[in-house]
């Protein structure tokens, strides 16, 4: 069985025929090209596969991509703007917020729908709100410190 | 990690998911997913068919009506937290709901889901039991009440029929003489409760506990209340000793605890203190709305 399911990406639109069964991290990785999403733990526990589903950051290991059907969806690639990183990109790379790299493309889209919620987060609503996305190398200090950094960046802007 | 082959529906009312469910046995419903999506991918389940509830917005309203509060089954852990009338009228939903999950779950998982999935590890069935709350459930012949203390049946079994959907919970408003409570102790953040305890205190004229109820996530058993220890309580008045003592009465009833996670020793402890921090709680929230 396909099921037609159209949605956006990234501001474009997409319309595929879909098996059900097939996770949307792995239509938007293997379907749309789009690899900045990362499968981590593939259960609902490290947040890798963090992206944005209408404004809301969500695991795309955990959602059906026919579940997307009449969603937007925006993923670590649709951050940047002709070819300029987000603020949080920068912040990230300024402030050391990776070792290796793997988490980062999920905790940057939680930032982004932190920072996209309100302003002025402290440290430790941070702290909670970073509870879904798990680092195994930094420790954490300097994704704290890179998204506390982007919301002085973004408040600049 | 994926699923086994499956049909899907995506009906955009309640009476085409209804008839669906009617007509193609084998099929389930589909809320937010953040239960059932990981147990299709460990193929811990393997049904025919999902029916995917998800855009249906009958099922995505919170209503007052008179002294109730009518929450669809489909709203999230998401929206309990942010929604203007939990946050006036009955706040342990909300309470609750901040102690569940990680903020990504909290955005798609349901009550509605996590009701039916009826986990003992999960906490709100121990909230809806304190909250003496009715599940309002949609069939093809119309629809039934059942009260939460017989919802929920055995650890993932409810008393849901295959064809038929959860459509609303209905909790009581808060008055100023009643406070509930819920705290829940859990290996790591966002982890599931080793247990967790809520409860329901209603303050009398004279001062005393005029009406109460308590009630204990105690995996891997379902939510139990111990009604031995909401009978101890009411009538006396509110003391440190009382609320140790009703603890006490209702740790006492914890039949089991997975030992990969806790001894029974070790969780009746912990859930002693929790029991009275809940009392002292829903105590607090019944004096405060007095003043």
């Amino acid at each position: 069985m396909l099921v037609r399911t159209r949605f956006k990406v990234n501001g474009g639109d997409v319309d595929l025929n879909i098996e059900p069964r097939r996770l949307l991290v792995d239509v938007l990785r293997e379907d749309l090209n789009l690899t900045g999403t990362h499968v981590g733990c593939d259960t609902t526990n490290c947040g890798a596969c963090t992206v944005i589903v209408d404004g809301k950051a969500i695991k795309s290991c955990t959602m059906l991509a026919v579940q997307a059907d009449g969603r937007d969806i925006l993923t670590i690639e649709g951050i940047s703007s002709k070819g300029e990183l987000h603020p949080i990109q920068r912040a990230f790379i300024e402030k050391g917020g990776l070792q290796c790299g793997f988490c980062t493309p999920g905790m940057i889209m939680t930032a982004y729908w932190l920072l996209s919620q309100r302003t002025d987060w402290s440290e430790g609503e941070l702290r909670r709100m970073l509870s879904g996305n798990l680092c195994r190398c930094t420790g954490y200090r300097g994704i704290l410190d890179a998204i506390l950094y982007a919301e002085e960046l973004m408040k600049k802007r | 990690m994926f699923p086994a082959k499956l049909e899907y529906y995506r009906p955009e009312k309640l009476s085409g998911a209804l008839e669906l469910l009617d007509e193609n046995p084998g099929l389930i419903v589909l809320a937010g997913g953040q239960s059932l999506i990981p147990a299709l991918k460990h193929r811990r389940t393997t049904p025919r068919g999902l029916v995917d509830i998800g855009h249906i917005r009958e099922l995505q309203r919170i209503e007052r009506v008179g002294n109730k509060i009518r929450v669809g089954s489909l709203i999230t852990y998401a929206t309990l937290l942010n929604n203007e009338t939990i946050a006036s009228k009955q706040p342990v939903l909300r309470e609750a709901a901040s102690q569940i999950a990680d903020p990504q779950v909290r955005n798609v998982g349901t009550l509605g889901g996590s009701l039916c999935w009826s986990d003992p590890l999960y906490d709100m069935p121990a909230v809806m039991h304190v909250l003496n709350s009715s599940m309002i459930i949609a069939g093809k012949d119309g629809e039934r009440r059942v009260d939460a203390g017989s919802f929920f049946k055995h650890p993932f079994r409810t008393t849901l029929r295959p064809d038929e959907i959860l459509k609303e919970v209905e909790v009581p408003v808060k008055s100023s003489s009643e406070g509930y409570a819920y705290h829940k102790f859990r290996k790591g953040s966002g982890g599931y409760s080793i247990t967790g305890a809520a409860s329901y205190i209603s303050i009398g004229d004279d001062g005393a506990v005029s009406n109460c109820r308590i009630a204990v996530t105690a995996p891997p058993s379902n939510a139990y209340r111990s009604a031995k220890a909401e009978q101890w309580l009411i009538g006396k008045k509110v003391s440190a000793q009382a609320l140790e003592q009703a603890a006490e009465l209702a740790a006492g009833e914890l039949k089991s605890t997975d030992p990969y996670r806790a001894s029974w020793n070790y969780t009746n402890s912990v859930l002693t203190g929790l029991i009275v921090l809940s009392l002292k709680t829903a105590h607090q929230n019944a004096s405060e709305a007095e003043g």
